[in-house]
């Protein structure tokens, strides 16, 4: 019989194909597999199902309120809402009550559901499940959990992610004193957190999935370098480009592939096409079978800014890839380990060039590839899907007592 | 192997006859009941024990030493259960001869056809007899949508003892929710169906099944109240079948509290109830009223 009643919230789910809805779906499926009681609460406007398959037995509700379900001066008013939830002025006063507005239903139906349902642990996933979950009021008191997914700093203190509104900024933030438990990816990110909040912070990894190790001795790799991520600035694919201009004279064998689709698309496509590299670096756009590109290729060049994890590093290591990154770029730092399981790029100097070196000296050795790629295989041993299992049971009773232990 | 649940309270010669209608079943494989007393008095604890002495039927009793109540007393049995196949009564109701034998045909045939079996209940038609009345045949249609059949209650209803499925299959979301001293059922059938299970029907018309139906003792706020918790557990997803459709089963609610009420001699109470309904949802009032009285 099922026991504890676990309770994941995240804002949007519906068709969402990120990292962190598939560590969210990855996860609720393992508690449900250890025999929990599991639910899924999201709160969009979209009314489909995940991206990432559930499975049967865990039940996923939408709280937000359908748009048939309104008459049609809700959704006149729902329209006049959401004109004003454009504004980007934030007046005091004004910005409250377009918080309010654009936040509060979140917040109240959460509330209303906990004390219908009475989870014994609830867990928000990302930023706004945060903030939601942390202010709401319900008069049944469940466990609190808080999964952190990303750089704290890139969470509550960039005023360009999430809501801009300074309002749902400091809510952010306040919400977390309300969680019995918050968890975080990597670390260094501890010291971003309040001293008070300390003793609450549970540093979780995400797991990784073991490949057979049949498939990766029969691999068939080719001269191929990928890199897979959104297409957005934060992940300096137009680094990546700009080394390929360097290295394409050397190694006119090679083809570079870049995984993702994002905002900077049409960019980075210009930027190939004018360095004259059509032929030998592609975009790939979304792929559905990841493994099938991993197993093909024979390097991973990784140039992110920064990373609140790296579950792309991970996937890759686990599929006997050596990892070329930014020194500088966090969870790459955390995940590899220089010259063991990848190769560590300096950040000092022209980037493009450093990481146009690193590729090349592995390009040009694969001996040297496959003894990275063997200790990669064994570097993720401290990410296996048990060990990082354990850590979120430990998220959902909280820590033992030393009497318990 | 099959394990036959079955919660027992102060109902002893009720109970033999339930037993009696499983010691009568042609299906022939391996069976056993497991027999949860729920506090009933040591006089009826003592004939229940008499009554499992003298069966022929392989039978376990697990003596609760106080009431824990229905819900609690179903998650007992189910954490006793250990056979591959479970299915439930309840004592005072009875099973016919040919119900097991259909259900695992059925259960059977969905796994040839390469159905996940944990994933399905098989349901039965069933005979509903009101205390001093005849009885009636009722159908569970299982081919429209479950979840919205559910919860209005006409084509498709909650009864846990119509039903047998393979021990996972009643894990396969929650437990019942201890909160709830009624319709426990209805909110296990509701997540159920919501978590991806499915609910067949054998293959045949006929009733296998026999309900014997009292509201005699049985409070109408507290079944109202049962179903509000329902109603707001579930929330969601009964708005997502409209407001209109949420509203009338909210009605629907209503009256069936009202009947519980008139049955039990609370004439005002009843009355209040549909004036409640009324003003919820006046035109189908209106129909329950005209219904009311063309049928005398």
């Amino acid at each position: 019989m099922r026991g504890t009643k676990v309770c994941f919230v995240i804002q949007k789910l519906a068709l969402r194909s990120g990292g962190a809805e598939r560590v969210l779906i990855d996860t609720a499926n393992a508690l449900y597999d250890r025999g929990y009681a599991v639910e899924l609460v999201s709160h969009e406007h979209r009314g489909k199902k995940p991206f990432y398959p559930l499975r049967k037995g865990i039940i996923h509700t939408n709280l937000y309120p359908r748009d048939k379900n309104r008459t049609r001066i809700e959704r006149l008013w729902g329209r006049l809402q959401n004109v004003f939830h454009k504004n980007r002025l934030y007046l005091p006063g004004l910005a409250h009550l377009q918080w309010w507005s654009e936040h509060g239903g979140f917040r109240r139906r959460l509330a209303r559901h906990i004390d219908a349902t009475e989870p014994d642990v609830v867990i928000a996933f990302l930023p706004p499940a945060v903030t939601a979950l942390g202010h709401a009021k319900p008069k049944y008191k469940p466990r609190r959990f808080a999964s952190l997914h990303n750089v704290p700093e890139q969470d509550f203190d960039n005023r360009e992610r999430w809501d801009p509104n300074p309002v749902d900024r400091r809510l952010r933030k306040s919400a977390l004193e309300h969680f019995d438990g918050i968890g975080t990816l990597l670390p260094e990110f501890c010291n971003w957190f309040d001293p008070a909040l300390r003793d609450r912070l549970l540093v979780m990894p995400n797991a990784v999935k073991p490949v057979p190790d049949k498939k990766i001795a029969t691999a068939k790799r080719t001269k191929k370098v990928v890199s897979v991520g959104r297409l957005a600035d934060v992940k300096r694919h137009h680094l990546l480009i700009e080394a390929w201009a360097d290295l394409q004279e050397e190694f006119p064998d090679w083809s570079c592939d870049i995984y993702g689709v994002g905002p900077i698309e049409a960019q980075l496509a210009q930027q190939i096409k004018e360095l004259g590299l059509s032929e030998k670096v592609h975009l790939r756009g979304h792929s559905k079978s990841m493994e099938r590109v991993y197993l093909e290729s024979a390097i991973l060049a990784h140039p992110a800014e920064f990373e609140g994890f790296g579950l792309v590093i991970t996937e890759a290591l686990a599929h006997g890839l050596p990892v070329v990154g930014f020194e500088d770029c966090s969870g790459f730092n955390f995940i590899v380990r220089d010259q063991v399981s990848g190769v560590f790029v300096p950040a000092e100097g022209r980037r493009s060039a450093n990481l146009a070196q690193a590729l090349a000296r592995l390009m040009r050795d694969p001996e040297e590839r496959a003894r990275l790629s063997q200790a990669g295989l064994e570097e993720l041993e401290r990410f296996r899907e048990d060990k990082v299992l354990d850590l979120w049971e430990e998220a959902i009773h909280g820590k033992k007592t030393h009497a318990e232990v | 192997m099959l394990d036959i649940l079955i919660p027992h309270y102060n109902a002893p010669e009720d109970l033999q006859m339930s037993l009696a209608s499983v010691a009568d079943q042609t299906w022939r494989g391996k069976k056993r009941v497991v027999l949860f007393d729920d506090g009933s008095t040591a006089e009826n604890l003592a004939q229940v024990e008499k009554i499992v002495k003298d069966s022929p039927l392989d039978i376990d009793l697990i003596r609760s030493p106080q009431n824990l109540g229905r819900p609690k007393a179903r998650n007992a049995l189910l954490q006793a259960a250990e056979a591959r196949f479970v299915a439930w009564l309840d004592a005072g109701d009875i099973w016919y001869p040919e119900k097991t034998e259909h259900q695992f045909n059925t259960i059977f045939r969905h796994h040839f056809e390469g159905a996940d079996i944990d994933t399905i209940w098989v349901s039965c038609h069933y005979d509903w007899q009101w205390v001093g009345r005849r009885r009636r045949k009722v159908v569970q249609d299982t081919t429209g949508n479950q979840l919205k059949d559910l919860f209005a209650g006409d084509r498709l209803r909650a009864y846990l003892w119509t039903l047998l499925g393979t021990r996972e299959s009643f894990t396969l979301a929650s437990r019942f929710d201890e909160r709830l001293t009624r319709l426990q059922d209805l909110d296990f059938f509701l997540s159920f169906v919501r978590a991806g299970g499915r609910i067949v029907s054998p293959g045949t018309d006929a009733p296998l099944c026999c309900y014997f139906k009292s509201d005699i003792g049985r409070n109408a706020r507290e079944i109202r109240q049962c179903y509000d918790t329902i109603f707001a557990k579930h929330h969601a997803a009964l708005l997502g079948h409209g407001r209109g459709f949420a509203r009338r089963t909210r009605v629907k609610a209503d009256f069936v509290a009202a009947r519980f009420a008139r049955n039990n001699g609370e004439r005002f109470g009843a009355l209040g109830y549909q004036l409640g309904a009324f003003f919820t949802d006046p035109h189908y009032a209106a129909y329950r009223a005209k219904k009311f009285v063309l049928k005398g």
